[in-house]
């Protein structure tokens, strides 16, 4: 029934409307891919001639007039660090929160409940005055840590939240089938509960990472010294420098600082299309 | 192992899903826990499993008390209605799970479940994952898990439920030996009494988190105890009809404005404790009901409806604001809308008190 | 309910309730103890704080200097405030008729017109970029994108096309850049929330309005519309609570100039505190700001019911990827 339909007048012209809707964001993403290898552009994105030279801040310095940048490398590693980080931590706490939510009962339980999911649409940048006094009472301004520590505090409630999810949908009676089988409580949760959720983990230890990876504004806040900049922060200062003059450079900076994104885009392309994405960003 | 459960409640909140139940399973006893939905027998397995914990009352295994043991510890196989299979686990990993807890030689394990696996004819599957197996076949694993540590007591809630209807029919017949072949003590919860009359040793039938009573398949069939085991034992239903109750010399007679019913002698002396004019329910199964010739002593009605049921057909008759099932053969030519006389076989029939419900032979 | 009971059955009985209660919670504890430690450390302390030290004249020294309501009365007296609301309000209205809007005909066409799966996908994903992209690297391609010389994007594309002469977009319109940069990134919200609510309405509601020979038009109008009700109104409060909060995109694009321009509240807040260490009055600010926003956090408990919202939790949580493959006839009938 479906198979052979002629497509009607309507649907075509729906089509070529996303399509047109959509293009300039192609184009957008295109021009970040050939502005990186090519010193000059025509009709905007198709590059004439190819060049490495907006690469060159992967093995050469980079000089504004008398500025020097920082060398990437070592910024690049803060990134990974941060992300890396806020990730572990993300994981392993939403996992012990999540499991405690879903399966304990406590007193309390539903109040916290509550409060998680208020927290979860509570947002954290509100508070960012704040924050800069705690973290500079707890020792942690312009340390990466207490930028990690509040990432992963402010994302709690939402990977707490999918956590439990995940926890809830494993049936009681898989769980008793192997306290049966004569497993104990701990034994029944990592041999038995945590492999069945092993892909939600994933997921929710993807996206802590790409938030974690893309984190600008508590960085760019909380770290004022240089050799703790994360690319963000380091992109951002190009821009402010590089901007009007070399956009090439700019591209491909931000090129690579996409390629966790663009890794995957490529790898979960299907699977992870319509996982949430919401409340990380307005 | 003798199993004993003494004043056992279990309450969720103020609901009370089992209510002071006594219960005795004799060791390698085929007990079935019969009851409609949502009865407590689920409860009463979780309770005896140990992943329940009773409110009060006690449960005991040869004379044990158990109730605060561990489930891991109490060496009880069970399945679950929905076979609850670790999906991350092949067929065989899954038989294998509760042997390699218990820390068993990696060869005796091997063997074990071969052996087991034979029994069920799941060899060909051991490899495949629970989502790749037909849910007959699940069935198959799930017991065979359950069986493969060699419990003292097996478990069994619904565990034919999910399948489809010949497969039940066949299963029904493999439990039961399986468990006469290995003398394990076995309880298993159904809702479907013809699978508790077909397969169990005794059953025993819950209502509203009560026992109502326990006994084997004939006693429920033949003498049942108040009205919700004579309604929910036997298929199609017994039929019931309120009646006026009367005694006149050595004889009752039951009497409504439609039909008027004298019990001869010999039944009378079970009832004979009733006053006059009081209302009863008068019980009789369509099997125990014909339909013939007018004569005293049967009931005038209307045919309403008439079921083939393959062997047999099952008239729906209508007396007064009552309707009536009876059981006749195929041969049966009325119709719709005919008049007919349906005979008693009154050696079968029940009375039971209006008020509670409890069989008037029974309440002495 | 379930729970409770392997808890008991874990221990030997304890008679006192409340004895118990304790006993649970300490035996939770383990796993709950680093979650309440981070949400206290983060959410709890900072909201007290702001509070606090929106009744001081806090500097970058940091020292709590009280002057009572002086923040306050300011904040209601300063003439910028004035632009700074108005932003605020433009910015969260209009970019919220994107979000929602613009988010529910997307997911319309992909998940009602668009048939194919593949080509469904393929849009989908090229509107999830943007929010995929960090906020750094977006912002740098609207810079490019609205680049004030000939070289600008759509400044040489407008030139050569039509001869426009270049101009300085985001100089001379930049509310409408920083509403549209924002409003694509939660559009794309919009349509995962709203295509998932379409897949989940049952494939017989379709085939019914199918034999009934209804158009395109009409099974939007009554089928798909009274289903997405419902994720339309959260969308919106949600979505809102998220905006008025929200400064990142701003501060990187425009960072509110030319000349508070597109200063907006949140911003405002943050530029009184990290450009002009007046933590004070930044708290003040912010402070009257998260009143709303928990104002609004009670309205859509009030108005969805806190079930509901549980529920939502798994709307667009991850229950997509299953659905996903099962439900993927619904409108291809
Ligand atoms: N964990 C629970 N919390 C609250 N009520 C329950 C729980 N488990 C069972 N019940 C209630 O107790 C009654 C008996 O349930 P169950 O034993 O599962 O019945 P069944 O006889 O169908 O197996 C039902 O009314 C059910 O709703
Ligand atoms: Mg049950």
């Amino acid at each position: 029934m479906k198979a052979i339909k002629i497509m009607s007048p309507s649907r075509i012209a729906i089509y070529l409307l996303l399509a047109a809707v959509s293009f300039p964001i192609v184009f957008a993403y295109l021009w970040l891919f050939s502005g990186s290898i090519s010193d000059e552009l025509e009709f905007g994105i198709v590059p004439k001639g190819i060049t490495l030279e907006n690469w060159r801040f992967l093995w050469s310095e980079i000089t504004i007039g008398t500025k020097v940048f920082e060398n990437i490398w070592p910024i690049t590693l803060n990134s990974l660090l941060l992300a890396g980080s806020i990730t572990l931590l993300e994981v392993l706490i939403s996992l012990l929160a999540g499991y405690a939510l879903s399966r304990m009962n406590f007193p309390g339980k539903d109040f916290i409940l509550k409060t998680t999911i208020i927290l979860h649409a509570f947002p954290g940048v509100a508070l960012l005055i704040a924050l800069y006094y705690v973290l500079n009472y707890i020792g942690m301004i312009d340390k990466i840590a207490g930028v990690v520590l509040i990432k992963v505090a402010l994302e709690l409630p939402m990977a707490t939240w999918m956590i439990k999810g995940f926890f809830d949908e494993i049936p009681w009676e898989i769980e008793w089938a192997a306290y049966m089988d004569g497993c104990s409580r701990l034994q029944a949760w990592y041999k038995i509960i945590l492999p069945q959720i092993k892909p939600g983990i994933a997921a929710v230890a993807i996206f802590a990472f790409l938030a974690g990876w893309s984190e600008f504004i508590y960085s760019y806040t909380f770290i004022f010294s240089s050799e703790n900049y994360t690319l963000a922060v380091f992109l951002k200062n190009l821009i402010g420098d590089f901007r009007f003059l070399d956009y090439g450079l700019l591209a491909a900076a931000g090129l690579f600082y996409m390629i966790p994104v663009i890794a995957f885009f490529l790898i979960s392309q299907k699977s992870l299309m319509t996982i949430k994405f919401g409340g990380i960003k307005g | 192992m003798e199993v004993v459960m003494r004043d056992v409640v279990k309450r969720f909140g103020n609901f009370t899903a089992v209510d002071n139940l006594n219960l005795t399973i004799k060791d390698g006893e085929f007990v079935a826990l019969l009851g409609p939905s949502g009865c407590g027998k689920t409860t009463t397995l979780l309770m005896l499993a140990g992943l329940y914990k009773p409110d009060s009352g006690e449960i005991l295994f040869d004379d044990k008390i158990v109730n605060d043991v561990l489930p891991k510890d109490r060496n009880i196989g069970m399945c679950f209605q929905s076979y609850a299979l670790y999906p991350h686990m092949t067929v065989e990993e899954n038989i294998a799970f509760p042997l390699k807890l218990k820390k068993l030689p990696k060869k005796e394990i091997e063997r074990k479940v071969k052996e087991i696996a034979g029994k069920f004819q799941i060899e060909h599957l051991l490899k495949r994952y629970p989502g790749q197996i037909s849910g007959g076949q699940q069935q198959r694993v799930a017991l065979a898990r359950a069986l493969v540590k060699e419990p003292n007591l097996l478990l069994l809630d619904e565990p034919l439920s999910n399948l489809d209807a010949s497969l039940r029919i066949s299963m029904r017949a493999e439990i039961k030996k399986l468990q006469k072949e290995l003398g394990i003590t076995t309880v298993f919860v159904t809702h479907d009494q013809a699978e508790a009359l077909s397969m169990s040793d005794r059953i025993a039938i819950m209502n509203k988190g009560k026992l109502q009573d326990i006994g084997t398949p004939e006693d429920l069939y033949m003498r049942p105890k108040n009205m919700f085991i004579a309604g929910f034992i036997g298929n199609p239903p017994m039929n019931f009809l309120e009646v006026g109750f009367n005694v006149e010399g050595d004889k009752i007679i039951l009497r409504r404005n439609d039909f008027e019913i004298t019990l001869p002698k010999e039944i009378s002396a079970n009832y004979m404790k009733k006053q006059n004019d009081e209302r009863v329910i008068l019980g009789i199964r369509p099997e125990h009901l014909s339909i013939g010739n007018e004569a005293p002593n049967t009931i005038k009605g209307e045919i309403f409806v008439v079921e083939h049921l393959g062997k047999d057909k099952l008239v729906d008759v209508k007396v007064g604001n009552d309707r009536i099932k009876v059981l006749t053969g195929q041969d049966f030519e009325g119709k719709m809308g005919d008049m007919v006389n349906v005979h008693l076989d009154l050696k079968n029939i029940h009375l039971f008190d209006a008020d509670d419900g409890n069989s008037m032979k029974w309440a002495a | 309910m379930r729970q409770l009971e392997m808890e008991i059955c874990e221990n030997v009985t304890s008679k006192k309730a409340s004895m118990e209660g304790l006993r649970k919670f300490l035996g939770a504890l383990p796993f709950l103890g680093p979650f309440l430690f981070l949400i206290i450390l983060f959410y709890l302390v900072p909201v007290t704080l702001t509070f606090v030290m929106s009744l001081t004249s806090m500097d970058y020294v940091l020292e709590w200097k009280f002057v009572g309501l002086e923040n306050y009365l300011r904040f209601f007296q300063d003439s910028g405030v004035k632009t700074v609301v108005l932003n605020t309000v433009k910015y969260v209205f209009f970019t919220l008729i994107i979000n929602v809007g613009f988010g529910f005909l997307l997911a319309i066409a992909t998940s009602y017109f668009i048939r194919n799966e593949n080509i469904r996908l393929l849009f989908q994903t090229i509107w999830m970029l943007p929010r995929m992209t960090p906020p750094v690297v977006y912002a740098l391609l609207w810079l490019w994108f609205l680049d004030p010389t000939e070289a600008g994007m759509l400044n040489s594309f407008l030139g050569k096309l039509f001869g426009i002469p270049a101009q300085n977009w985001i100089l001379n319109n930049p509310m409408k850049v920083v509403i549209i940069a924002n409003g694509l990134i939660g559009a794309s919200l919009g349509m995962v929330v709203f295509s998932a609510a379409i897949k989940s309405i049952p494939v017989d509601y379709f085939r019914a309005a199918n034999v009934d020979g209804a158009s395109d038009w009409q099974i939007i109008r009554y089928v798909i519309i009274p289903f997405l009700k419902w994720p339309i109104m959260f969308m919106t409060i949600w979505q809102t609570l998220s905006l008025i909060t929200s400064y990142e995109y701003i501060l990187l694009i425009t960072d509110g100039g030319p000349l508070n321009k597109s200063e907006v509240w949140s911003l405002f807040s943050y530029h009184k505190a990290f450009s002009n260490y007046e933590f004070g009055y930044g708290a003040a600010i912010s402070m009257v700001l998260v009143l709303i926003a928990v104002l609004i956090a009670i309205l859509m408990l009030k108005v969805f019911g806190y079930d509901a919202i549980m529920r939502r939790g798994n709307v667009d949580g991850m229950r997509g990827e299953a659905g996903d493959e099962s439900n993927k006839n619904h409108v291809a009938v």
